[in-house]
């Protein structure tokens, strides 16, 4: 929003005041300020002329040649190139020798032949806009020889603010609102708008109004004015309203712009003799109906609207936009002037549903005061009475005043305690300033009861003015925040916070987790990184996840900000193409969030409302490599996640459990745990803990090779883990401290052992056929070599263990050794397999 | 033999052990040399076997000769033991063109390191500061209802807020993407009444939030914000003020020169905007704070009545005030960087640089 200070100036004294300074004054007590412009400043030497001749150019078609009056006794011949320059036009005419605000100097030279002394300026010359197709005219009135300065309006300072900061103060929504709130802060005199005696209006017959829908219409003024001439508003007010940022139209639509500007309140003009059946009925719009708006567009209208109909159908949109049909044209002679008061939440739907957003609407979603409509028309039907609408234009019948609602008076109960508790006052501190505060309040136009209220104990009531009622003054707090902001929030003395000393209450352990998860990955060359929460559609193809459910957004300025990731790895799998030019041995981690649609939990604190989806709080992490192939056996990627995921959890303390998915078919042949349809489905597995009860963390696993043909990884080794933070946490706590392992008592033998068995049968089997031998003294057994050869035959393979024996009684010797390869070597025939060598270390 | 022609050989293999002891230039050598004179097959110990072949009466003289002889060579060897050990450690001294300049590197096996991610960092040090003044760190969904994100934080349902472009929502009705961590600020009112903590309650709340607009160098769709509250009995604004002052001399390790000016958000009342002197120019005006000298750095305010009543406590008798700090942007600050969009771009040339 724009507010030319010299306005403001009209209605409040600020000749002590600059402008930047009541930039500075209303950030710190009001509102913020996006900046302040200056305009029309640096014209010292541009003086106001009348061109008295005005004829062709002898040599140039596209020039003429002027003579002007500048007052200084003689005219000064000036070549002009503007078409639109006349004779009899007052002008601003830069002399010679002085400097426009861009730079150019003036001075005497000829143009085509033509001596030509000084310039007739633009707008654009003028530093006041960008109109530049030809000179601006001035008031006819304007004193000749004067500066231009010195016309009204002329050079002014435009306060920019940040409309986001007043929406909650339907009283700021224009120039008036903005002086009231100066006077205020200044401590100076409010002058009154000016506006005609509504009530003196010739008899005669009041335009017929129905307000059918008196809910959402509140009061409706309607205004009949005869004789009007339409044709331009004033100098002064077209400089205004472009100062405002609005374009000047024609007389009419001007001076409404230019009131709802000043007061803030939005009215609107109907050409009398374009409304059918002369009245208007202010009603909810039917279903389908349809109206032609000012812009051209055919709208379809709603039920939610609210319309102005006459006696055959819509014909402007309540609050919004007029209809043409009843627009005002050059030919207009009589008009209907509507100043109103509509439901805020139905102008802004409607104006959102249609793409409507005019400055009109944007007042009146703002909750406006419905006194604000009689303000506007008398301030309207003043100028009428000042000539701008043409000089037989006045108000020909009695102001019709519909609608059953006026402005209320809201009272609010509050107490000076509360309000010295919420600015940190001690009573002592309080009382001192109560009498300062009751007048800030005062000067608000807020009235208290009782009167003597700066010593009262008890509570007092405040009456507030209708135009700060509507929403902003509701409740004691927003009366705190009156006298805090007005008293000056520089004048807050900070305090400590007392509060008894004590740590704050757990929940720490999800952050401690995340804290050891995140330092163990980075500790293993893991990069953490944060990505978006939204996967593209392109992705989700790609990872073959398109037949999942997804929280999906519907309203995305952009097509690949729709669907929320349900996990964090496929986030990280669509990050490995582009990163692995960069970095060819690639490990990222991301600990985040993801949301499962179909498992909604209902909230116990809102009711009636849908579930929010199931949050999945996890870790992933993926590894990748480009380098040559032939450094790496085939699945060496599958064993280093595996080795990492395993070294992560030990650094939990936790030890973990690797699942081969075939193990974990049910009697029904279902699966009691699944990985991802990226992952591929021979080489992964799913992670697990069993401290106190078998829990499932997450999975790991090979890129499908599908997916990774898809994602332009064919050939390169990834693979990818994630791993539930919920169930972390749980087995964490199940799993507690870890626990000192005693010193042995008596050395323990290590024994090397290998053994042959066909490819079906895993490395874990073989292990724990080691381990069953003899449970008590296998103190652990490590896999360290595979072997296949020709002598070994087709389908064989041989796995190798180291063996650590031990026992807690006493020092085991070559007997200890001899009788467990005995009994593994039967165990191993036993079960089909042999045992091919060991040896003694 | 007589022990004139022994005594001659033995000098003769003294003089060879001498000779050899002062050629040898380092421990190996030297041992050779010693092991040929002076071990116990040694060529000078041989000797001994000589003293058969002398006359008895001659023998002793001979046998002090022999050992006048390995004390005089063992001597001889502990001096070029001696020297040879200078040497080398004079060697080990020398200039041989040593390149200290060449770059360090990490022997092999040893993994290369990973790195946090800067908001991780940050995040973390914010959390630390805030649990040593007693705050409790909470979580919201970043998923959330309507309800939280708007009813319950004052703006019901025909407020602007709700319909401005800004907010994702979700095909499901009443869910939408939170458009910031104010949410936890009633979730965590409740919880913190469930559990029956002491008041006043402290606690902030991390984490990401989303805006449905158009990404440029300093705004992105999805960003990190921490929200703060705190609530209590006779909670005021020079609460808060002291609170924001020492949360921003933690943040930045200094004092800085704030001002509270008013700024409405519907979930505070009053709501400030605090701002600071500018931390480039220090308040002189400079491109960073636009020429104004000041930089916005907290929205906050106190917790409007309704918020309070939504959160379960009562608003007649508890107050608070709540705050909310740009994670992101204070991340960008911090570090240097040129555009928000790095951030969450996932580039290992970013994280890299974080190491």
């Amino acid at each position: 929003m724009k507010i030319p200070y010299s306005w403001l100036g009209e209605y409040v004294d600020l000749r002590e005041t600059a402008p930047q300074r009541v930039a500075e004054l209303l950030t710190l007590r009001t509102c913020e300020v996006d900046a302040v412009h200056h305009v029309g400043g640096g014209l010292e030497g541009v003086k106001i002329g009348h061109v008295v001749e005005c004829g062709k150019h002898p040599n140039a078609d596209k020039l003429s040649v002027t003579k002007v009056d500048v007052g200084i006794g003689e005219t000064l011949q000036i070549v002009c190139g503007a078409p639109n320059v006349a004779a009899g036009q007052r002008v601003a005419v830069a002399v010679p020798g002085s400097k426009l605000p861009n730079g150019m100097e003036i001075g005497e030279r000829a143009m085509r032949g033509v001596t030509s002394r000084g310039m007739i300026c633009s707008e654009r010359e003028l530093g006041l806009g960008d109109e530049h197709d030809g000179i601006l005219v001035l008031e006819s009135e304007a004193e000749v020889g004067k500066p231009v300065a010195s016309l009204r309006s002329f050079e002014d300072w435009v306060i920019e603010i940040d409309n986001k900061s007043v929406n909650h103060r339907p009283d700021l929504w224009g120039v008036y609102g903005f002086a009231r709130e100066l006077a205020c802060v200044l401590g100076r005199e409010l002058c009154t708008l000016p506006g005609a005696d509504l009530s003196k209006a010739p008899a005669g017959e009041s335009f017929p109004v129905v307000v059918s829908d008196d809910g959402r219409c509140r009061r409706y003024l309607a205004g009949v004015l005869a004789g009007v001439q339409v044709g331009a508003a004033p100098a002064w007010m077209r400089r205004r309203l472009r100062l405002c940022g609005a374009r000047a139209i024609s007389n009419i639509v001007d001076v409404t712009n230019y009131v709802m500007f000043e007061i803030g309140q939005p009215t609107h003009a109907f050409d009398r003799a374009k409304l059918r059946g002369g009245r208007i009925d202010v009603r909810t719009a039917r279903d389908g109906e349809t109206l032609v708006t000012l812009d051209g567009q055919t709208r379809k209208l709603l039920s939610s609207d609210l319309v102005i109909a006459d006696g055959e159908g819509a014909t402007g949109l309540a609050g919004v936009m007029g209809g043409a049909m009843s627009e005002v044209s050059e030919a207009t002679s009589e008009i209907v002037l509507e100043s109103a008061s509509f439901d805020a939440a139905t102008v802004r739907r409607t104006a959102a549903r249609l793409g409507l957003r005019s400055e009109a609407s944007a007042r009146f979603e703002k909750s406006l005061d419905p006194e604000g409509a009689d303000a506007a028309l008398s301030r309207i039907v003043a100028f009428v009475e000042q000539g701008l609408f043409g000089s037989a234009a006045r108000l020909a019948a009695p102001v019709t005043m519909a609608g059953k609602g006026r402005g209320i008076r809201r009272k609010v109960i509050f107490t000076w305690r509360g309000v010295e508790e919420r600015l940190g006052l001690t009573a002592e501190e309080g009382r001192s300033e109560r009498a300062s505060w009751a007048s800030i309040l005062s000067r608000l136009g807020i009235v208290l009861e009782p009167a003597a209220a700066q010593s009262a104990e008890g509570e007092i009531t405040a009456t507030i003015p209708t135009y700060r009622s509507t929403k902003d003054l509701t409740e004691p707090i927003d009366l705190v925040e009156e006298i805090a902001r007005l008293r000056g929030y520089e004048n807050v003395v900070p305090r400590p916070l007392a509060a008894p000393v004590l740590p704050p209450p757990s929940q720490g352990a999800r952050r401690a987790l995340v804290r050891r998860v995140e330092d163990r990955l980075a500790a293993l060359g893991f990069r953490g990184l944060e990505s978006y929460s939204f996967l593209p559609d392109a992705l989700i193809e790609k990872l073959g996840l398109s037949s999942r459910s997804f929280v999906t957004v519907k309203n995305s300025i952009v097509v690949d900000q729709s669907r929320v990731r349900r996990a964090v790895l496929p986030s990280l799998l669509g990050l490995v193409e582009r990163n692995l030019a960069l970095e060819p041995d690639l490990r990222l981690f991301e600990v985040g969030k993801g949301y499962l649609p179909e498992r909604p939990r209902q909230d116990p604190w809102v009711g009636g409302q849908p579930g929010e989806p199931l949050e999945v709080h996890s870790v992933a992490g993926v590894l990748a490599r480009s380098g040559p192939q032939s450094d790496h056996f085939d699945g060496a990627i599958f064993y280093e996640a595996k080795g990492f995921v395993g070294s992560l959890l030990d650094g939990l303390d936790l030890r973990a459990e690797f699942v081969p998915l075939d193990r974990l078919v049910r009697p029904d042949g279902t699966f009691a745990a699944k990985v991802p349809a990226y992952l591929h489905p021979k080489r992964s597995m799913i992670v697990g803990v069993s401290h106190k009860a078998p829990r499932i963390l997450g999975y790991f696993g090979e890129l499908h090779p599908e997916v990774a043909e898809r994602l332009g990884l064919l050939g390169i080794s990834v693979a990818g883990f994630e791993l539930d933070l919920d169930a972390m946490e749980v087995a964490c706590g199940e799993a507690g401290a870890r626990r000192f392992t005693p010193i042995p008592k008596f050395p323990g033998i290590t024994v090397d052992v290998a053994l042959a068995a066909p490819e079906s049968v895993r490395a874990d089997e073989l292990e724990a056929l080691v381990r069953a031998t003899d449970a008590k003294l296998c103190r652990s057994i490590a896999l360290f070599d595979v072997y296949r050869s020709a002598e070994l035959g087709a389908g064989l393979r041989s796995v190798a263990f180291h063996v650590e024996l031990r026992s807690d009684e006493r020092t085991l010797g070559d007997a200890d050794e001899s009788s467990f390869l005995k009994a593994l070597a039967g165990r191993a025939e036993q079960a089909g397999f042999t045992l091919r060598g060991w040896s003694a270390k | 033999m007589d022990i004139v022609a022994i005594q001659a050989e033995l000098n003769a293999l003294e003089a060879d052990c001498l000779r050899e002891l002062e050629a040898a230039t380092d421990a190996a050598q030297l041992d050779a040399v010693e092991r040929k004179y002076l071990g116990k097959q040694g060529s000078i110990k041989a000797m001994l076997s000589r003293l058969g072949q002398l006359p008895k009466e001659q023998r002793a003289e001979l046998g002090k000769l022999l050992n006048q002889s390995s004390a005089r060579a063992e001597a001889a060897a502990a001096a070029a033991r001696d020297r040879v050990k200078k040497g080398a450690l004079a060697a080990a001294l020398e200039d041989k063109g040593f390149d200290v300049t060449l770059p360090g590197r990490l022997p092999a096996g040893v993994l290369r390191p990973g790195s946090l991610h800067p908001l991780t960092r940050v995040r973390r040090e914010l959390e630390d500061l805030f649990t040593s003044m007693g705050y409790a760190v909470l979580d919201g969904p970043e998923v959330e209802l309507e309800h939280y994100n708007f009813d319950d934080l004052n703006t019901p349902p025909d407020h602007p807020a709700r319909e401005s472009q800004d907010t994702f929502w979700t095909t499901t009705p009443g869910i939408c993407l939170r458009s910031h961590t104010s949410p936890v600020q009633v979730r965590g009112m409740r919880w913190w009444r469930k559990q029956g903590f002491e008041l006043p309650m402290r606690a902030i709340a991390p984490g990401r939030v989303f805006r449905n607009e158009t990404v440029d160098a300093s705004h992105e769709h999805t960003f990190h914000q921490l929200e703060g509250i705190v609530v209590g009995e006779g909670i005021s604004i020079a609460h808060l003020l002291h609170s924001m002052k020492t949360l921003l001399r933690g943040v930045f390790g200094r004092e800085l020169t704030v001002r509270l000016r008013p700024g409405f958000f519907p979930f505070v009342e009053p709501g400030f905007e605090l701002d600071a002197q500018c931390l480039h120019c220090g308040g002189k005006g400079c491109a960073f704070c636009k020429h104004s000298g000041w930089v916005e750095l907290l929205p906050c305010g106190l917790v409007h009545p309704h918020v309070i009543a939504a959160g379960g406590f009562d608003p007649g008798k508890h107050t608070g005030f709540a705050f909310g700090l740009g994670l992101s942007r204070l991340v960008c600050l911090r570090h240097g960087i040129d555009d928000v969009r790095h951030l969450l771009s996932g580039d290992v040339r970013v994280l890299g640089s974080f190491v």
